[in-house]
């Protein structure tokens, strides 16, 4: 995976190491809404959708997307406009 | 039914009392996203933060700018849902699908601010069920869970 330094901060910035984006659970959303959203976002299955969404209810959170750091904003932005719970992160982080 | 197929698409199918207390609902909600608009995020009332969560939640530079560019649009987004869901609520409206989905939306909206002010967590179904939760929050506890049902008929029907 390739890497670029950043000189000013002095720190290894991986330029093409994929983001992800992890919905993580709370006691509000309804499953049945949650679910909704993989799939209307996402474009997600039924059957992938409710398989992501019993991963956070049961898991605690679940990975929904993962891409550039500018693609995984843009749908985390989507997912806090529809009122999910959501971060981003570095894949290995 | 809740939802009516009529020429045209859906009515909602309610009864005036529910639309009345919905309505000024939306309202109150609108106030408080208008509100949360128009001061920094960091002030934003913890009863609030539910529809304005944080985006990094290990890097807070990454997540200030997260905020910055994102607060305005999202706070727009839920009041662009919030008045659309308004407009459904009346008795002769017919709508489509889309505008389902944003009533859908806030409603959901709504769930998490109450919600969020009850401190609902995820044992509330047991402790309801024996009597220990606390008496003067029932009439909003009432509410939250006719939004649920009323968010759930909706979901229903945004699946047919």
């Amino acid at each position: 995976m390739s890497t670029v330094t950043d000189v000013e901060r002095g720190t290894d910035v991986g330029i093409d190491r994929p983001w992800v984006v992890i919905v993580w659970n709370d006691p509000i959303n309804l499953m049945s809404y949650v679910t909704w959203v993989f799939q209307k976002l996402f474009g997600y299955s039924l059957e992938k959708a409710t398989a992501l969404m019993l991963d956070v209810h049961e898991k605690g959170r679940a990975v929904v997307s993962n891409g550039t750091r500018e693609r995984a904003e843009v749908d985390v932005q989507r997912l806090h406009e529809h009122g999910l719970w959501a971060t981003m992160q570095r894949e290995d982080a | 039914m809740i939802f009516q197929h009529v020429e045209g698409g859906l009515r909602l199918g309610i009864d005036d009392h529910s639309r009345e207390i919905i309505a000024r609902l939306f309202g109150e909600l609108r106030g408080e996203v208008v509100a949360a608009r128009g001061v920094p995020p960091e002030q934003v009332g913890e009863h609030m933060k539910r529809l304005f969560p944080s985006a990094y939640h290990d890097d807070q530079r990454l997540n200030d700018e997260y905020v910055r560019l994102t607060h305005g649009d999202i706070a727009d987004s839920h009041i662009a849902a919030i008045d659309e869901a308004v407009q459904l609520l009346s008795p002769e409206r017919v709508f489509r699908t889309e505008e389902l989905e944003r009533f859908v939306r806030a409603l959901n909206s709504m769930r998490l601010v109450l919600g969020t002010l009850l401190d609902v967590s995820e044992d509330d179904d047991d402790s309801a069920e024996d009597g220990s939760g606390d008496d003067a929050s029932q009439p909003q506890r009432e509410v939250y869970d006719y939004l649920g049902w009323l968010l759930h008929a909706s979901l229903d029907e945004l699946r047919e």
